[in-house]
């Protein structure tokens, strides 16, 4: 996995890099097409789209935004957040609460509390491809197995 | 002159049995090596690789002895992958390994086989033509058997007769034995076992008029069952009783007219092998016209059947005179219903129409044998017996004892029971909505749905005390363990296993699956959904 859980010195919004933005997006087509659960991948999808709609407004910079503006699609977008993972309460990263802008602070806590979240999501996605990719693995491998052996165990006149 | 007196007389003629038992055992062993004398000599330090018809390929033992060492390192890697305890990519390193020892192996086997014949073969043929008769009814009778559906008016019978001799007979006694075999067709009532529909009912109302009045409920019902039972087993023949109808078989093969000859080889150092065969065999090839009903019997020794179109197609194991356990067994291409009664059919293809199959007498040999170790007998099963059935469009009913069976692209209802083999089952698109099952006792099941077959369909997998095996995540194929009372047989068990999680389903629901169990078991009315259960077997289900 290409972002790590716990280097809070980084950049609090990793996703400007468009080479991490492609192996993202290559990583839930990964998952897509390996992972059984389809809810799965369209949670990781969801959540990829959400955090480059944020990250596309953050790309204008704070300080050519209208604070108001901000506020108010912070606000919204916490709400939908909220709605979404049940009221669940995020973990702020440290950078986030060092932060002296409350602007800033809610959009950067959503953009890492999304972030965390899509890390957690394609963690299980990556366990569950695993699994997967045993299971079905196994099931083939018994199955050319079992074809060898017919081969093996007959000889034609 | 009395006992005593004679003993007195005739001296040792207390040792005259023993005496007598000695001789019988030394000419039995005379007798034995005569038979082995006329033994056909192979090259030194050779083993049997296989048989044919006449004789048997051999090959240097040494090689033979390798081939089959890892013919085995790869069955004990099949147990572990079954098991489990092995990981998928290791597992793959292996079995690239050994099949690649193993085709190296092989292709030197096969370039130093050598064909040693035991037997002289002599062939002729012969063919005749005839149209069938208004009922388009065909009955065929024969050892070996290879069917073909084909636009011609006319059935085409062609007869392929081989005669075997193990001494230098004169041409004439070859040649006698050659037309002794020939192609018999009769156009009339055939004498086949059982009775039609309307002469069972006919008996029944008579009984009950004169003697079923003197039954009590009970008497009534153990005799129903039992008339019912008679009647069932030649129900296959129901629809050829009472009719003229098109028999064609084989004259010649029968067991007092066909001797037995025996073959023997021997090579110093390898192995000695002794067979007895049949002296006369027969191969025939029918050119079948689109017919009402057809029916198969016998052909042990081989069965093909091509491209037919046929209402209903009956293959059963009746009068057959030879068997080979060589012989193939295969359908390839039917318009029409199959039945299919205790015959070894190893492929089943493309069917445009439905399966009914029930074979429960074992037909593996492969493995099967009994070893000799110090004070100890070790008698070995077969290995299963492999059965592909695939596309099929109107659903299966399959009922096996123990077969090695791989079913694919069933459309339509599918209904197996293997009791003691192992069952594999893909199902690539979306499942008919009905009851579908496949019940085992000890056999392994495994089954792979696509995503579009696993959305169609309710799953159901369950064990009493084998294991269960899944990829597909919890919140979707929820886990189960229950006790409680098996209504299939009255007593208590305990159930572990998946089933498919439900929308908005009362999570007391599973106890519900008690009532199903009996309900699969028995295969009654019950629910939609693809059940799964072996009894003491292993079970997986995969998604793709």
């Amino acid at each position: 996995m290409m972002i790590e859980p716990d280097d809070r010195n980084r950049d609090p919004l990793p996703l400007h890099n468009a080479a991490r933005q492609t192996e993202l997006v290559a990583a839930i087509e990964r998952a897509r097409h390996r992972v059984a659960s389809p809810e799965m991948v369209e949670r990781l999808t969801a959540s990829v789209l959400q955090l480059t709609h944020i990250d596309a407004h953050r790309s204008f910079s704070p300080r050519y935004l209208n604070t108001v503006w901000i506020l108010g699609g912070a606000i919204a977008a916490t709400i939908v957040l909220l709605f979404s993972y049940g009221f669940q309460q995020p973990k702020l990263p440290e950078v986030v609460q060092e932060t002296t802008s409350s602007t800033s602070i809610t959009k950067i806590s959503l953009v890492s509390f999304n972030y965390s979240k899509i890390e957690g999501d394609l963690d299980l996605a990556d366990t569950k491809a695993e699994e997967v990719s045993e299971g079905i693995e196994l099931a083939a491998i018994r199955l050319e197995i079992r074809e060898s052996l017919e081969r093996f165990y007959y000889w034609s006149q | 002159m009395n006992t005593k007196l004679f003993l007195r007389y005739v001296p040792y003629v207390e040792f005259m049995p023993l005496a007598y038992a000695f001789l019988c055992v030394i000419l039995s062993r005379t007798s034995g090596a005569d038979d082995w004398e006329k033994h056909v000599k192979a090259p030194p330090n050779h083993a049997v690789l296989s048989d044919t018809l006449n004789g048997w390929y051999l090959v240097p033992i040494a090689s033979k002895q390798v081939y089959d060492e890892t013919v085995r390192r790869l069955e004990s890697l099949q147990t572990e992958v079954e098991s489990g305890h092995l990981k998928a990519n290791d597992a793959k390193v292996e079995l690239v390994e050994l099949t690649s020892q193993l085709t190296v192996l092989r292709a030197t086997l096969q370039a130093s086989r050598v064909h040693i014949a035991g037997a002289e073969i002599h062939e002729q043929t012969e063919t005749i033509e005839f149209e069938m008769g208004p009922e388009k009814r065909l009955v065929i009778t024969a050892n070996h058997v290879r069917v073909v559906g084909w636009e011609g008016k006319k059935v085409k019978v062609e007869l392929k007769k081989t005669v075997l001799s193990t001494d230098k007979k004169p041409v004439k006694s070859v040649e006698d034995e050659l037309k002794a075999i020939r192609i018999v067709h009769q156009l009339g009532r055939v004498e086949f076992p059982g009775q039609p529909d309307a002469q069972w009912d006919a008996q029944e109302a008579e009984f009950m008029a004169k003697e079923g009045a003197n039954l009590s409920k009970e008497q009534l019902a153990e005799r129903r069952v039992i008339v019912n039972e008679i009647r069932q087993s030649w129900a296959h023949h129901r629809d050829l009783l009472d009719k003229d109808i098109d028999h064609v078989y084989v004259a010649g093969l029968e067991f007092n007219n066909n001797k037995s000859i025996t073959k023997s080889v021997k090579s110093e150092g390898g192995v000695a092998r002794m067979n007895s065969i049949r002296q006369r065999y027969a191969e025939m090839t029918v050119y079948v016209p689109s017919c009402t009903s057809l029916c198969i019997r016998g052909a042990r020794r081989g069965l093909q059947v091509e491209n037919l179109i046929v209402s209903t197609l009956t293959i059963v194991d009746e009068d057959s005179t030879d068997s080979d356990e060589r012989g193939r067994f295969d359908l390839k291409g039917l318009e029409g219903n199959l039945v299919c009664i205790n015959f070894p059919l190893q492929t089943i293809k493309k069917v445009k129409g439905h399966v009914w199959v029930e074979s429960t007498t074992e037909f593996g040999f492969q493995g099967a044998g009994t070893t000799y170790r110090d004070d100890l007998r070790d008698m070995t099963p077969s290995r299963q017996f492999q059965v592909d059935v695939d596309e099929v469009t109107q659903g299966v009913d399959l009922r096996y004892a123990r077969v090695l069976l791989d079913l694919a692209n069933i459309q339509g209802k599918i209904n197996v029971k293997n009791e003691f083999g192992d069952t594999h089952l893909v199902v690539a698109s979306s499942m008919a909505e009905t009851t579908h099952r496949i019940v085992s006792l000890t056999g392994r099941i495994d089954v792979e749905l696509s995503s579009a077959a696993w959305d169609s369909v309710n799953v159901l997998a369950v064990t009493n005390h084998g294991g269960v095996r899944t990829n597909i995540p919890r919140e979707q194929f929820d886990d189960f363990h229950l006790t409680g009372p098996d209504k299939h047989d009255n007593v208590r068990r305990d159930w572990s296993g998946f089933h498919k999680v439900v929308a908005d389903e009362d999570r007391m629901a599973v106890f519900d699956l008690l009532d199903r169990f009996a309900a699969i078991l028995n295969d009654t009315a019950r629910a939609n959904g693809l059940d799964l259960i072996t009894r003491n077997g292993f079970l997986v289900v995969v998604r793709k």
